[in-house]
């Protein structure tokens, strides 16, 4: 059993531990859980020494059972598979990074510490292997278990509303699990040669498989007469709505800045961090990786979903008061620009799509982590009732303030190294498309800049007794995700590295 | 000395992150000094790197893969930016001088430095950019020092206000040089700036949809909406007055050496995209033609000191402007030269009277000339310059683009930069009579007031001397040596760029004319500001008494800010409104109506559920007769 397969259980040892534990201090959960959250860090960052410059995939299965006989006489392997390659790398270390950060960043003294802990150990579980999953079997379990253990941190851990977040949350995710596991079914049979018109032909040479690599190696490349066009259509339009839903697009995004409200802040900087970027990431992986044609074919149709989410996130952040809220339609914006890049489907546009995943994971954790330390102080996250806060925490405004221009793409930020990529990309396959979007560009300085205005510029409007400025664990959380943000900008080879092999392989040339 | 141009830009980086680790346990003297010293060593460098410059000197090395394509990063030297770079180094280690005696006894006086000393370096990177996409990132670091130093006393909710709107509307511009770049690359497989002219001078861009006349006037047009956002150019000027509520020497810096010159030395540095399309240096001829005009009306009747000068810069930015856009491409830059020494010395001398007195209001200032003597002949100084009397630098500059606009055969803009001069020259000395003749309007500040310390009167007198001096470098005296180092940049690019070389000969005519109307300015400006009978006339106008609609429509800067609210800030605000109630109340009231609907549904199936065997067979009956009689008619063929 390899390095995979381990980054993804360690969280989950940690978490049946925490449970395993008699009633203790919240510091030996809490130790636990750093605990398993580290150790799959480590073996993330162990993982891209292996990758290295040759950029190998890791895999590790582990044969789970078979069900015999699933398909002309062909054996289903039912597998716990773990892939790690160019697309997966960067997301699962972000994803293990940001389970540890969210781990620190639990406050002393949370209440109901043992529940907590499990739920989020279970959480970074589900969401390492989300990222990690070599075949759709282990993907699809392990969305399911992020989507129950995300709904219990909400619903147990929430603001007022948490329950109506919570319910709203799993009901809408859940109907994405039904229309991505109809998607990945399809693909399954599909690849099987189970729709050709002329009756059923055994495609798949060595049986039915859900194995992730050897589906995106057949599936494109079926012939029209083992897996014809209108199947391709409607395996496409299953993933989309699958992808919209979960990736919180307009229209079916509601569910997003209603969680991110009532959420606490570890759980929001996995849900804004690491959750909403799955969405993007099926539709790279199953999308195009294993429907090109389709993608490609619907390209126009992204790119305007993409700059309308654009526009319409931004606009909705600009008049948003609460910053949670702002953040999730700040968020939505972002997504706007991955689908963008995806639609233009050349090198430039589905590496900026990636790096924009990416960098919006570190930059919407990094602004839930200073915002929630400015509400933990302040008792508000409402920006009308903010003001000055430079003036009583210079370094934690500031950090606000670095977040803000990262996300809105100022140079040397992982933020404008992504937007550039993706709009050569946009600029390329649709114009017109790009330039509206170029008033999202715009926006994004003016919401956030707006909502800095009023937070932390501007005289002080509360009484500022007893407000330290960053303490050590909230410290560690903002300086390394800050770090990285400048890291990816000022570096972007680092994380441009793997991307560029997945992006060589999508698109057939090279390797 | 080019190979080492990348030290430059770097030891002002060294001092800020000197400053950052320091942090705020740094005595002042040394926060200062190191900043100051150096770059002092990087405007040093600068002069060797400026006396070697011939062919452009490029040294790159790889950033990030993209596809195929490997974006670089790296140093360029041409004889256009060794200028900027011995300009900006001089000016900056001027004002970083300065700002120890006015900054004295701040609380965050390190972060002050941390964050000019960044300014430089981003202003220093830009200039010696060696491709498109660089040059952007140093051109948003510029603004987001900007940003931040305007936003300095972050308190005061104008300064609040100020630094968004100056981040903001300069943003819009960059979105457009940010399109402009991007096609640029793909129109031509380079960020490189040399490779991207090369291939617009042949006329080789090209994009599919869109012809190739078009996409030169189409990438022109976008990399000068930058440069119009950047040099606060109408219609993007409206950010550069306000960002005075940023202390004065950092309005020096901006004005002069680090931000709003980025947007002419964009417009310079891209000059053979702008000659291969007529329409394009066109629209900058006009744009800052009209700019100039628009800003020197303005200027007329401001009252605070800071914003008569504000207006200033966007007046002469508009005549470098003109002056590239007429094709008087030397004469446009040499314009930016003595502007920036010029500019910064009536803006350090503004910040002397300031801080002096605690007011920028020049109708509580007056009779400051024996009180600060340094400070009036420097203000002076700066004022001759600007307002072109011979010999003083700006007559060189602002003669030189005039006598270009006539050769070049745009006798409309030549007319318009006359009038601007006289403008100019009334304005100044407006405020220059306000502020030091006559009787003290505030006696009790009057009193107080006092020259600054040797760190404070030293870089004026410097700056003074240079504002004197500085035009010598472009004059017939020297047979137009700048011009003639400058213009071999664009013999690299063929296409007929012959006609934009600096002229052979002085025209005296014009030089006559344009010291005559600067003259009459000046006597205007005498006649109702310095006279001893004024008095009681300048009293009435500090109060605000008998202002006709002429003067209202000036003082209140045209109402652009008024009609920029109502026309793009409101809308904007009002959208984002709409949007917000759509989600809240269409998007997630379609999904509570989902929910009524499954919840209804729900309660209409329960009765179904009775527990009642018979009922069960009822309907089991009902069903069955139905599905055989829809399986009869089927199979009968009624279908």
């Amino acid at each position: 059993m390899g390095l995979p397969f381990w980054l993804a259980v360690s969280p989950l040892i940690a978490a049946v531990v925490v449970l395993a534990l008699p009633r203790r201090a919240w510091r030996a959960y809490r130790a636990v859980a750093l605990a398993g959250d580290a150790v799959a860090l480590a073996l993330a960052v162990a993982a891209w020494i292996q990758f290295g410059a040759a950029a190998n995939p890791i895999h590790t299965a582990l044969h789970w059972f078979t069900l015999p006989g699933m398909w002309l006489g062909g054996n289903l392997s039912i597998d716990l598979t773990f892939t790690l390659d160019g697309l997966s790398l960067p997301l699962v270390t972000l994803a293990a990074l940001l389970g540890l950060l969210a781990a620190v960043m639990v406050p002393r003294g949370q209440p109901r510490c043992k529940e907590y802990f499990f739920w989020q150990s279970l959480l970074v579980a589900a969401v390492n292997a989300v990222f990690a999953a070599g075949d759709a079997f282990t993907f699809f379990a392990a969305v399911e278990l992020a989507l129950f253990a995300s709904f219990f941190l909400l619903y147990l851990f929430g603001g007022a509303r948490r329950r109506e977040a919570a319910f709203k949350f799993l009901i809408y995710r859940g109907l994405s699990s039904v229309f991505l596991l109809a998607a990945l079914a399809g693909i399954l049979y599909a690849a099987a040669g189970a729709f050709a018109p002329g009756g059923v032909q055994p495609a798949m040479p060595g049986g039915p498989t859900f194995d992730i690599a050897r589906l995106a190696a057949q599936m494109p490349h079926l012939a029209a007469s083992v897996c014809p066009p209108s199947v391709r259509w409607w395996l496409f339009v299953a993933i989309v709505i699958a992808v919209f839903i979960e990736e919180a697009l307009v229209p079916l995004h509601s569910w997003l800045p209603l969680a991110n409200e009532q959420a606490d802040t570890p759980t929001n900087m996995l849900l804004g961090g690491v959750l909403t970027k799955t969405g993007a990431y099926i539709l790279l992986r199953f999308g195009a990786g294993m429907l090109p044609d389709q993608v490609h074919g619907f390209g126009l149709f992204l790119a305007v979903m993409g700059v309308i989410n654009l526009l319409y996130g931004a606009f909705a952040a600009w008049a948003q008061k609460d910053w949670r809220r702002l953040i999730a339609y700040g968020s939505i914006s972002h997504m706007g620009l991955v689908l963008l890049g995806i639609a233009a489907f050349n090198a430039a546009g589905l590496q900026g799509a990636m790096f924009m995943m990416v960098s919006s994971g570190i930059l919407t954790a990094l602004l839930f982590a200073v915002t929630g330390a400015l509400a933990e102080r302040t008792g508000t996250f409402a920006i009308p009732r903010l003001g000055g806060l430079a003036k009583a925490m210079p370094n934690l405004s500031g950090f606000l303030l670095f977040a803000a221009l990262g996300s809105l793409g100022l140079p040397l930020t992982s933020g404008f190294i992504s937007e550039i990529q993706t709009f050569i990309g946009g600029f390329t396959a649709y114009p017109a498309a790009s330039f509206v979007a170029l008033l999202g560009v715009i926006l994004s300085a003016v919401y956030l800049l707006y909502a800095i205005q009023r937070t932390t510029f501007g005289p002080l409007v509360q009484a500022a007794d007893g407000w330290a400025d960053a303490r050590p664990r909230e410290w560690v959380a903002i300086v390394v995700l800050t770090g990285l943000v400048l890291l990816i900008g000022v570096w972007p080879q680092l994380i441009g590295h793997p991307f560029g092999f997945t992006v060589r392989t999508l698109l057939g040339i090279g390797g | 000395m080019a190979a080492h141009a990348w030290l430059v830009p770097l030891l002002p980086l060294v001092a800020y992150v000197f400053l950052l680790v320091l942090g705020r346990r740094a005595p002042e003297w040394l926060v200062a000094g190191v900043s100051t010293a150096l770059t002092f060593i990087s405007f040093l460098l600068s002069l060797g790197v400026f006396r070697d410059a011939g062919q452009p000197a490029t040294y790159t090395f790889p950033w990030l893969h993209v596809g195929s394509y490997t974006l670089e990063a790296g140093i360029q030297v041409t004889r256009l930016n060794a200028l900027m770079l011995v300009v900006v180094s001089a000016v900056s280690t001027l004002v970083l001088l300065f700002s120890k005696g006015y900054m004295h006894g701040d609380e965050r006086f390190a972060v002050f430095y941390q964050y000019l000393n960044l300014f430089v370096f981003s202003m220093l990177a830009l200039v010696i950019a060696p491709n498109l996409l660089q040059l952007y990132i140093f051109w948003e670091m510029v603004g987001l020092c900007s940003y931040l130093l305007v936003g300095f006393w972050f308190f005061k909710p104008e300064a609040a206000l100020a630094a968004k709107k100056s981040f903001i509307v300069t943003r819009i511009g960059d979105a457009g040089l940010f399109a402009g770049i991007i096609m640029l690359f793909l129109a031509s497989g380079s960020f490189d700036v040399t490779t991207v002219l090369q291939a617009a001078a042949n006329h080789q861009l090209h994009l599919g949809w869109i012809s190739n006349d078009g996409l030169l006037v189409l990438t022109a047009i976008l990399v000068f909406v930058g440069a119009v956002g950047k040099s606060a150019q109408f219609p993007l000027h409206v950010w550069l007055p306000d960002a005075m509520e940023g202390p004065t020497p950092v309005s020096a810096l901006i004005h002069a050496a680090t931000m709003v010159a980025a947007g002419v030395y964009l417009v310079a540095r891209m000059y053979p995209l702008f000659a291969a399309s007529q329409a394009a240096l066109t629209t900058v001829a006009w744009i800052g033609g009209f700019t100039a005009l628009l800003a020197a009306l303005i200027a007329l009747t401001q009252r605070d000191i800071k914003r008569v000068i504000a207006y200033s810069t966007i007046s002469q930015l508009g005549y470098m402007m003109l002056g590239l856009g007429v094709g008087a491409y030397a004469a446009g830059v040499f314009h930016l030269f003595t502007h920036a020494f010029f500019k910064a010395l009536l803006f350090l001398a503004a910040g002397s009277l300031i801080h002096a007195l605690g007011t920028q209001d020049l109708f509580e200032m007056g009779g400051l000339r024996r009180k600060m003597p340094v400070t009036f002949w420097t203000f002076l100084a700066g004022a001759l310059s600007l307002s072109g009397i011979f010999p003083f630098a700006g007559f060189w500059s602002k003669d030189d683009i005039l006598a270009g606009a006539l050769r070049h055969g745009h006798p409309a803009l030549y007319a318009i930069g006359l009038v601007t001069a006289f403008c100019t020259a009334y304005y100044i000395f407006r405020a220059f009579f306000l502020a030091f003749a006559g009787p003290a309007r505030d006696a009790e500040k009057h009193a107080r007031a006092h020259e600054g310390g040797w760190v404070m009167t030293v870089p004026l007198v410097i700056l003074g001397i240079l504002a004197t001096i500085a035009g010598f470098f472009n004059s017939p005296l020297n047979g137009y040596g700048l011009g003639k180092f400058l213009t071999p940049d664009l013999s690299l690019y063929q296409t007929g760029l012959g006609g934009y070389m600096a002229p052979e000969r002085a025209d005296v005519t014009v030089m006559l004319i344009s010291v005559l109307v600067g003259l009459a300015g000046i006597a205007l400006a005498a006649a109702l500001y310095a006279r001893p009978a004024a008095v009681d006339r300048i009293a009435s106008e500090g109060k605000a008494e008998d202002i006709g609609p002429l003067y209202r429509l000036s003082y209140r800067k045209f109402y652009f800010d008024e009609i920029y609210y109502a026309v793009v800030v409101a809308p904007g605000k009002f959208i984002a409104a709409v949007v917000d109630g759509f989600d809240r109340y269409v998007v997630d009231g379609l999904v509570h109506l989902v929910r009524r609907i499954v919840y209804l549904a729900g309660l209409c199936l329960k009765y179904t559920q009775t527990g009642q065997v018979q009922a069960y067979g009822t309907v089991a009956a009902v069903a069955l007769v139905v599905i055989i009689a829809i399986a009869m008619i089927r199979a009968g063929g009624v279908f």
